[in-house]
């Protein structure tokens, strides 16, 4: 009778799903749950052992650690039950560690399964080194390495990478200067903590995005050899990064315009020589209009170093209003209503004479007061369009109004 | 773009017609490349969704379109829309695939991975009326293949 009732009606149950929607069930929950849902029914076995993104992520680790097993033998598993294309490949733990030949054969495996997306962030005291064939991978379209090493061949090319994170890692030249690294779909680049890469010349004629966190050798030097810095439009620094790049000198001008759209600023530690590099990307840059501040953070609290920078800003009118001729949009986040972010702001409004939107995001712990907000009101603007938008957050809930 | 509100009307595959607010309605990436490619006549057919299920779809569109709706009560809501027998959210899935709403078919994926996260595997077949057409020697034997998994 049950079979009855049910003729001509569509199935119900999860199982029958579509298996694209079924692989997405799986790869919202960790790998081990995913690994058993094989045993629910024949429909699901090879629905697991075709699941074309592979996250072994810290749960996992820990998952295989408490069980008493060698992560690397049940990854191994896992890819010889594989029976699909193999899209996203990630290992990430900041405790385990895994060998240098397993992570080869990984990658191997992997790199003849059409991977496209492949992250290898795993806690180890040297640096894995990448083998060679991931480099004419011709699938792979996102990279994220931490900890990793490579070593440039001839003519070491990702033919169709897209994106490229490097943390902690260290590209070696065969010859000590100048070896090419081709890129040529590479749209976004991610630099942390990272050493070597200067000296390597990036040739990725379609990068758009860069972000330099950490990444001490990179200098003003750079942006004047290396023509990638000539062509980006999004730069993200971060406060140590911003301070090395003037750490041989602060040129008064680049050699080069840069096509700069947008400049994001986390961990600004601001001070004079700080201050004095954006000012130099901003004038090297006729197209910027959008400047992001993620915190401003004082490195020095004493009066003197305060006068300084204030001296500083003062003086300086004919570079500040030079810098700030272009910007229309300034975001400031996690504002606490200090003295140097209300100085800064107050610079900011007095010389953007195209400025249209100011958006200041109030940090959750801070004491700004009503005092703030009727000086900031009164700051002079020179853009008669600038308007100022506030936003804050109460009970978890943000609320936002323009003054 | 008027300011004038622009009406849609949808016919789920029932024949049973409703009729929205085409800003609402173009949630659906299937519908809004519709609009866009100016095929829309007087009415867009939706075979694939019946009514019953579209009415469900709409009570989340709209709510998620409220104007100055808080984050707190949207998280409110959508704890109690998923709260439903699995042939609902079956059924919400494949209208949500077929809408092309991403946000809301993740919401119902996510609900689906809430239910079995957990659970044994028979707890998980009773949970959505999975029928085991495995002999017992068989699921033994997928159970040893993935044995790690089942520790």
């Amino acid at each position: 009778m049950g079979l009855v009732a049910s003729e001509g009606r569509k199935s119900t149950t999860i199982g029958d799903l579509p298996n694209r929607i079924l692989h997405t069930i799986l790869e919202f929950m960790p790998i081990q749950d995913a690994a058993r849902s094989s045993v629910l029914s024949k429909k699901w076995i090879p629905i697991w052992s075709t699941l074309p993104h592979l996250v072994f992520d810290p749960l996992f680790f820990q998952y295989v650690s408490n069980i008493g097993a060698s992560a690397a033998t049940v990854i191994y598993k896992i890819l010889m039950q594989h029976t699909g294309n193999i899209m996203g490949f990630h290992l990430i733990s900041s405790t385990c560690k895994l060998a240098q030949s397993d992570v080869d054969q990984f990658i191997i495996f992997v790199s003849k399964h059409d991977i496209q997306k492949l992250t290898l962030d795993m806690a180890n005291e040297e640096n894995y080194m990448l083998p060679n064939r991931i480099f004419t991978c011709a699938t792979l379209t996102h990279l994220k390495l931490s900890r990793c090493f490579f070593r440039l061949l001839d003519g070491t090319r990702f033919p169709n990478l897209i994106s490229l994170q490097l943390e902690h890692s260290k590209i070696a030249g065969r010859r000590v200067l100048e070896d090419d690294l081709n890129l040529p779909m590479l749209e976004t680049l991610e630099l942390r903590f990272c050493v070597g890469v200067d000296s390597v010349n990036l040739v990725s004629p379609k990068l758009d995005n860069m972000s330099i966190v950490s990444s001490y050798t990179i200098t003003f030097y750079c942006f004047t050899v290396n023509p990638i810095f000539a062509i980006i439009k999004h730069l993200c620094l971060n406060g140590t990064s911003l301070e090395k790049l003037g750490s041989v000198r602060v040129p008064d001008g680049l050699r080069w315009q840069l096509n700069l759209q947008s400049l994001k600023i986390c961990d600004f530690q601001i001070s004079v020589e700080s201050i004095s590099c954006v000012f130099c990307l901003l004038r090297s840059s006729p197209n910027l209009h959008e400047i992001e501040i993620n915190e401003v953070v004082k490195v020095d609290e004493t009066i003197r170093h305060t006068d300084e920078l204030l001296d500083y800003l003062s003086e300086a009118v004919n570079e500040v209003s030079e810098a700030l001729r272009m910007i229309r949009t300034v975001r400031l986040r996690k504002f606490k209503g200090t003295s140097t972010e209300m100085y800064l702001i107050k610079v900011m409004l007095a010389h953007s004479p195209k400025l249209e939107r100011m958006i200041i995001e109030q940090y959750k712990k801070s004491n700004v007061t009503y005092q703030h907000l009727k000086k900031l009101v009164s700051y002079r603007r020179a853009s008669p369009n600038a308007k100022i938008k506030y936003t804050y957050t109460v009970f978890g809930q943000v609320r936002s109004f323009h003054i | 773009m008027s300011s004038s509100t622009k009406f849609l009307t949808l016919k789920t595959c029932d024949d049973k017609k409703f009729v929205l607010d085409e800003a609402i309605a173009v949630r659906s990436q299937t519908i809004k490349n519709m609009v866009e490619d100016d095929c829309v006549s007087n009415v867009i057919p939706l075979p694939n969704v019946d009514s019953k299920t579209m009415t469900k779809v709409i009570e989340y569109w709209k709510k998620h379109s409220e104007e100055g709706i808080s984050k707190d009560m949207l998280m409110d809501f959508d704890k109690a829309f998923v709260k439903v027998h699995h042939s609902i959210l079956h059924a919400l899935i494949l209208a949500a695939n077929f809408l092309n709403d991403k946000e809301m078919l993740d919401m119902m994926c996510q609900e689906v991975v809430d239910r079995i996260k957990g659970k044994t595997p028979e707890e998980i077949r009773k949970e959505f009326d999975i029928k085991n057409d495995f002999t017992p020697e068989e699921e033994e034997e997928i159970r040893k293949e993935n044995a790690w998994a089942f520790e």
